[in-house]
């Protein structure tokens, strides 16, 4: 410390993780803002979805679902581990993270590629706001395997404040991740 | 340093200065990361928007003042009347509140050094000055916006408006989204964790409470914005289906989404006013603000139950009666807050020794002229009312006393007031009053027979109008009074620069104010305090005279770099010491990237928006790479 | 049998968040009801909008009266000079207010959503 007297213990809630749990709070609005759309458009058909498309068939949507959550287990363990100084098993975990977040996103991307085919979104409301609800939060799964991949990167060069307030960060973002998919996948598949 | 006692040794602050200096030239203010330099930034840009929508309303008013004039025809008017409000609101106010006075004010109010996050601060001035020049221009290519500010469907589809117009306005208002938010999240979280040690959160400025309620209301209300214009270019560019019935959407939709951000927007507009408000007053009623705990929960509390009475912009949309009635009986609710806040903020001059100087005849003004536009604010949540009288000159009148006469009137009572601070010289204090008496009568003729005209049946929007209506006269002296009006800004802005070089030179403290930026000189330091203060009371610097207790008793010089300290949210509690970020080019540099990006998308060149997207990515990570020292 | 009343803390946050938090659930429920009545396919949840606003109203009110119990309890406990009982008696005082001015937006909006009828008749 540079001045005397001051106490040992950092924040556990520094600027940095207030910074995210902002960022989220936005991030969320914006989600509840999609699926307050898809609901108020569902309340105003008369069928949802409309004639000629049929509902989402469940199965695959859950497993993958199922899989985003697993990730939850290696993402915190990274951040414990870098809190008790074990660089190389939370690069490992991350990694691993990466890897299983990864193949969820491709089994999302060839369902949408599939539903695509089925409903095109530029024929009804239901389409359009179905893959605008579904391209947001793949999105925001893009931007949380950067995120962790960049961490993984920094901490081959070993753990500091800087890079476990960021990681710190990264897993409460993970977290809204998979409730917003939890969310999603609800609506997704609610109306039958 | 100036004519202050040094709290610390001449050695220790030399080498605060040395730490502190900003790098020279054009490169220094293009890199910036300095709170205050980027507030001086924004409120040169603000002003320069201010102008712009000055002359697009004076344009508007010449147009108006006689029957069936052709200065400019409807499409042109459109165009105005639309960048008129889309400048004022997201270019000038917002912008020159929470990006001017509160990047400068915040840190030096809550005994700083600088923002939580500097680099982002940057970012979102070189956001901001992007959002406004990529609208303007459209004005430039022959295709601003033109579908009025809230841009309602379906005219605002492609079917009625073709052209590249709409799309400015939904990229542009989406590019200015994420500077504010970015503005927000960097606000709430200096407040919440940079306050100085002892400033528990009853110990802090009402102003700062303001700009809480502004952050956390911009954080809420700017997605639903920033999605309606994402679902508007998605039907517009990719043929999908949101707002039309055909394809199963509801033009509603638009209007829905529209208002959630809406509705709290003009709240976001008018709470730093009542955050400036507050803290003049005390000043210069020179004593301490009547139920202070009261005056800040109601400045929380209007951002709050602002998000719930939206529907009230949608009166006279054919919406169920049950849900009108509900919105209504809200609408009538809002009122409680700032009527508390008015009662405050008299009941202190009147129990006070008030001076009036420029300052709070500003206030005096605010104060008249929000009364009068609340008053009107409340006629409109008689349901009938409203259905008679929506899309009128009327609800313009309401809209210009408050957002003009409440919001404005402050912000240049607030350029007087703090004019010394910035610049360590005294404003030309008789000219200040008579520019107040033209702007208060300038306001006031350009606005007020705006609400008769409104009742005579003149609507909103309209680029000209028959003789022999009874409006004539009115327009005329609406014109007017809006000349009389710009004469009062320039008169306000010209003793601003004349005083700028010529003013008297003052200390730290001219006016006696309360709050820790009166304690520092004037201009600050770089490094803002010497001694970052341990604070007792929410007039520090009263109560060190008054109860005889010393700012600077914990000592935290910090001149081992780049420092500043943290505190714990609630009862500020010292934690750590941050080490800040100095000059950066990254946040330009990103900057430059996501507006580029914005600029491929509305050519249509998705390609090369996603080559533009990754070098922002690329950015973003050479800005992480560079580390705070660890002590 | 005796409760044990949370901490003196806890009742400051409980005082400041239950009353408005009520309220946003009672206009956004009661919202999304009125869309559920009043749309094409009315009955299609099987709810009547008076019993839904009535039960949402009173339910709210309820959780607005706790709110302003927990203000007033956070303030008396909070007389210590000093902090942080003067942090938590600024937010008390302020809670207490905020829950009052809060369930009578929730009743004056509960009259307001359950004395029309047709409630779903367009204006």
């Amino acid at each position: 410390m540079t001045a005397a007297g001051l106490p040992a213990t950092a924040s556990s809630r520094p600027a940095g993780w207030w910074g995210m749990a902002l960022f989220i709070t936005t991030e969320a609005t914006l989600f509840g803002a999609i699926f307050s759309t898809y609901v108020y458009l569902w309340l105003r058909s008369p069928r949802w979805p409309p004639q000629g498309i049929a509902p989402t068939k469940p199965f695959y949507p859950l497993l993958l679902t199922a899989l985003l959550v697993a990730t939850s287990v290696p993402v915190h363990g990274a951040f414990r581990s870098a809190r008790a100084g074990a660089a190389g098993r939370a690069v490992a975990l991350l990694l691993l993270a990466v890897a299983v977040q990864c193949s969820y996103l491709a089994g999302q991307f060839v369902l949408f590629a599939h539903d695509l085919d089925r409903m095109p979104p530029d024929r009804s409301a239901y389409a359009s706001t179905y893959f605008t609800m579904l391209g947001t939060h793949h999105a925001h799964v893009v931007a949380g395997i950067a995120l962790e991949l960049w961490f993984a990167l920094r901490l081959t060069r070993g753990v500091n404040r800087y890079r476990l307030v960021g990681l710190h960060a990264t897993t409460l973002y993970w977290d809204f991740v998979i409730v917003a998919g939890l969310i999603l996948v609800a609506l997704q598949l609610a109306p039958r | 340093m100036t004519a202050v006692d040094l709290p610390v040794g001449p050695q220790r602050v030399e080498r605060l200065e040395r730490i502190w200096t900003p790098r020279p030239g054009v490169l220094g203010w293009l890199t910036t990361t300095d709170h205050k330099r980027i507030g001086l930034l924004y409120l040169f840009a603000t002003l320069m928007f201010f102008a712009a929508g000055g002359v697009e309303a004076l344009t508007m008013r010449t147009q108006l003042a006689q029957a069936n004039e052709k200065l400019v025809g409807p499409g042109t008017f459109d165009e105005l009347l639309t960048m008129h409000g889309i400048t004022m609101i997201f270019l000038f106010i917002i912008p020159i509140t929470t990006g001017a006075f509160g990047n400068y004010l915040v840190p030096l109010m809550i005994g700083a050094r600088d923002m939580a996050f500097p680099r982002m601060n940057a970012l979102s001035f070189w956001l901001f000055l992007a959002s406004g020049c990529f609208l303007y221009a459209g004005f430039a290519l022959g295709a601003a916006p033109n579908a009025g500010w809230f841009d309602y469907v379906p005219l605002a589809l492609k079917q009625y408006d073709p052209g590249s117009n709409i799309d400015f306005y939904a990229l542009g208002l989406i590019l200015n989204g994420a500077s504010s938010t970015a503005a927000a999240i960097n606000f709430i979280a200096t407040i919440f964790k940079l306050r100085a040690p002892g400033m528990s959160l009853n110990r802090m400025p009402l102003f700062c409470y303001a700009v809480l309620a502004v952050a956390f209301a911009l954080l809420l209300a700017l997605p639903a914005l920033t999605l309606d214009c994402i679902f508007l270019e998605l039907q517009r560019r990719l043929g999908f289906h949101f707002f039309d019935v055909a394809g199963g959407g509801d033009p509603l939709l638009w209007q829905y989404l529209f208002w959630i951000f809406g509705h709290p927007e003009v709240y976001i507009i008018v709470l730093p006013a009542f955050g400036i408000a507050t803290s003049i007053i005390p000043t210069f009623a020179r004593r301490r603000m009547v139920a202070f705990p009261l005056v800040a929960m109601a400045e929380l509390l209007v951002a709050f139950i602002g998000f719930g009475v939206f529907a009230h912009h949608m009166f006279a949309t054919g919406l169920a009666t049950i849900t009108l009635v509900f919105f209504a009986a809200a609408s009538m609710l809002v009122v409680i807050p700032s009527t508390i806040q008015v009662y405050a903020w008299l009941l202190t001059v009147a129990t006070g020794a008030p001076r009036f100087r420029a300052p709070l005849l500003f206030i005096g003004g605010f104060v008249v002229f929000f009364v009068l536009g609340g008053l009107t604010g409340i006629m409109f949540t008689a349901i009938p009312f409203d259905q008679a009288l929506t899309d009128t000159y009327f609800v313009v009148a309401h809209f210009h006393f408050i957002i003009f006469g409440a919001a404005v009137f402050p912000i240049l009572g607030g350029l007087y007031y703090w004019f010394p601070k910035v610049t360590g010289r005294l404003y030309h204090e008789r000219l200040a009053i008579v520019s107040f008496w033209v702007t208060f009568v300038g306001t006031t003729l350009t606005f007020f027979p705006m609400h008769i005209v409104g009742l005579l049946g003149m609507t909103r929007r309209v680029y000209t109008y028959e003789p022999g209506l009874g409006w004539d006269a009115y327009n005329l002296a609406e014109t007017i009074g809006g000349f009389t009006l710009a004469a009062g800004l320039l008169l306000i802005l010209g003793n601003l620069v004349w005083s700028r070089f010529n003013g008297e030179p003052c200390g730290p403290d001219p006016f006696h104010g309360g709050t820790l930026e009166w304690t520092v000189p004037s201009p600050p330091p770089h490094y803002n305090f010497a001694v970052i203060p341990t604070v007792r009371s929410p007039y520090p610097n009263w109560d060190r005279t008054d109860a005889g207790y010393d700012l600077e008793r914990g000592g935290l010089v910090l001149d081992a770099g780049h420092e500043t300290p943290s505190t714990e949210v609630r009862d500020a509690r010292l934690e750590e010491i941050l080490s800040m970020p100095s000059e950066s080019p990254w946040p330009i540099v990103l900057a430059a990237c996501v507006v580029l990006a914005f600029v491929m998308l509305l050519a249509g060149h998705v390609l090369i928006t996603a080559v533009f997207g990754v070098l922002g990515a690329l950015t973003l990570g050479a800005w992480h790479l560079h580390e705070p020292e660890e002590t | 049998m005796k409760v044990r009343l949370p901490s003196t803390e806890a009742l400051q946050w409980i005082g400041l968040f239950t009353a408005p938090l009520a309220w946003t659930a009672q206009l956004v429920l009661g919202y999304g009801a009125t869309l559920a009545a009043c749309g094409p396919a009315p009955g299609r949840f099987g709810v009547s909008t008076v019993t839904w606003e009535a039960t949402l109203t009173a339910g709210a009110a309820v959780l607005a009266v706790g709110g302003e119990a927990a203000a007033i309890a956070a303030y008396r406990r909070s007389r210590r000079d000093g902090l942080p009982d003067e942090r938590r008696r600024f937010f008390a005082e302020a809670a207490m207010l905020a829950s009052i001015l809060f369930l009578l937006a929730i009743l004056l909006g509960g009259i307001a959503a359950t004395s029309e009828a047709p409630s779903c008749r367009q204006s």
